[in-house]
């Protein structure tokens, strides 16, 4: 460590070493705050497979003709998709996506990232754009919001909207029967916002290079996802950009 | 209640293996027994038979809720094991969440260190196991304890974290103007190997001060053991694993290892 990494390493020592002085309140951290929505289908295919399809959609003004749903698509091949409901957002998340930075850019050379699972679907988020995570998914459901709102709950005192993923990520999959074997337990939140996506299996945090990540170039049409973690085979998200498009279609500030 | 961390920048070089096969050893002295689990990976659950995220609730709840802790919270989320007189406080993935909820918070390294304070009368030992990364939960491992115990891999990479490690106790002893007692074990020593004998003496002669005296053997037993979810102690207690680590307890709890 050098001199100057010292004193940073110091600084951080006295700050959580602190006595408290008062048991009040605490100021939450602040929060950087991006948008937008995510989607992406999931066995394991080849990953070249998958990369191309993703490049593919970038070099495109136009996303090709969406199947309408990941599991429905007349290839049999998993595909990274936009649902119906998110694509009518893009316009708008990509207008606002373009004056904010990548998530690449965000990021340090290394970074933690956090694996989960829901449907069959293996998603990561940077821990930095994380708010934490619930463990119970105990939702009041209210009436008149979008079905992909599973529902709201309040968590240190704040409420959160808990998005039930599956049904936002692939609506045209998300049947009756796929709705009962999904078994929801954690929430995960996003930044400081009043969002979590709810999941069904913590898989595990790892440390992830930069270089590990394919990144997208063009994340005009999908600003949500960020890229594709090469070694997990699964869409990073940029959590920023889901946070403003959850809230711009949900009609709810994040 | 005598606290200890187990902890090195550096991963696989036996910390949970260390922490679970002291424990052991102290219950069969007949002591109670505290082992915390503060790695987001839970290793130390997992080695007990524990499934963190099977459990309702976790250390990562008591951070959390730091602001309203009391002896019964804390007791609630102290679960069992199969092991009399040892119990776990788990950890939860969740916890690799702690930097960045609650990092910025004053007086967030003192957490742990609360927590311990309020079941001291249940236990007679704490042992912590510490992830391998310098963050908000190594911090509090390390205030919380009064020794810390470095498991160091006999092979020369193990080398260059134990000099990481050591570092950012000088650091932190800099911020709380007070002196960390740290003890380095040598631990999965195989004596077949050039590497091993090679990287102990390197230890013996930078690091004679605070050298434990002995060694931990690479031993299939661990494993067993581990397999077993129960401490070598108890799975193989002649096993050669078993018998270093009573003679690192011996160490740790004469004059010479607390001072």
């Amino acid at each position: 460590m050098t001199e100057h990494s010292d004193i940073a390493v110091v600084d951080f020592f006295s700050r959580l070493l602190k006595e408290p002085q008062s048991s009040g309140p605490v100021e939450k951290p602040k929060v950087l705050v991006k948008e937008a929505e995510l989607t992406l289908s999931a066995e394991q295919v080849g990953l070249q497979q998958l990369l191309s399809k993703v490049s593919a959609f970038d070099e495109k003004d136009e996303p090709p003709k969406e199947p309408s749903s990941p599991f429905t698509s007349s290839k049999s091949k998993p595909e990274i998709i936009v649902s119906d409901s998110t694509a009518k957002e893009t316009e708008t998340a990509a207008d606002i996506g373009s004056e904010k930075s990548f998530l690449h850019q965000r990021l340090e050379g290394e970074f933690q990232a956090l694996f989960f699972k829901v449907a069959g679907l293996t998603l990561a988020v940077p821990l930095v754009e994380l708010g934490g995570i619930i463990h119970e998914v105990r939702v009041t459901h209210l009436p008149g919001q979008p079905t992909w709102i599973k529902g709201v709950m309040t968590h240190r005192d704040q409420k959160i909207n808990v998005v039930d993923t599956a049904a936002w990520v692939m609506p045209e999959k998300y049947d009756a029967n796929l709705q009962k074997q999904v078994d929801y337990r954690y929430v995960v939140l996003l930044q400081n916002s009043q969002w979590g996506l709810a999941c069904e299996e913590l898989l595990d945090a790892e440390s992830i290079n930069k270089e590990q990540v394919n990144w997208r170039v063009n994340t005009a049409k999908r600003p949500w996802l960020a890229g594709l973690v090469k070694k997990q085979m699964c869409g990073i998200l940029d959590v920023g950009a889901l946070i403003e498009q959850l809230s711009s279609q949900g009609h709810i500030a994040g | 209640m005598k606290i200890w961390t187990v902890a090195n920048q550096k991963g696989g070089v036996g910390k949970t293996t260390t922490v679970v096969s002291l424990a052991g050893a102290l219950v069969k002295q007949g002591k109670r027994v505290l082992v915390i689990d503060t790695d987001p990976h839970a290793s130390l659950g997992y080695y007990l038979g524990i499934d963190s995220e099977e459990i309702p609730a976790s250390l990562y709840n008591l951070f959390v809720e730091h602001q309203s802790l009391t002896e019964s919270k804390i007791q609630a989320h102290i679960v069992p094991t199969s092991v009399d007189h040892l119990d776990l406080l788990p950890a939860a993935m969740a916890l690799a969440t702690i930097d960045r909820q609650l990092g910025h918070e004053d007086g967030m390294g003192l957490v742990l260190r609360n927590i311990i304070d309020n079941v001291s009368s249940s236990y007679d030992y704490a042992i912590i196991d510490c992830p391998p990364v310098l963050g908000v939960l190594m911090v509090n491992a390390l205030a919380a304890c009064e020794q810390v115990l470095i498991p160091v891999q006999t092979e020369f990479l193990a080398l260059k974290g134990l000099d990481r490690m050591i570092k950012t106790l000088k650091l932190m002893d800099r911020t709380q103007q007070q002196q960390h007692r740290f003890i380095v074990i040598p631990t999965m020593f195989d004596k077949r190997t050039k590497a091993s004998p090679l990287a102990l003496r390197e230890l013996q002669q930078s690091y004679s001060d605070h050298l434990w005296n002995g060694l931990i053997p690479i031993d299939t037993k661990f494993r067993d053991a581990s397999l077993a979810h129960t401490p070598v102690s108890h799975c193989a207690p002649n096993s050669r694993g078993s018998v270093a680590y009573r003679r690192l307890l011996q160490f740790l709890d004469s004059e010479r290892g607390v001072s």
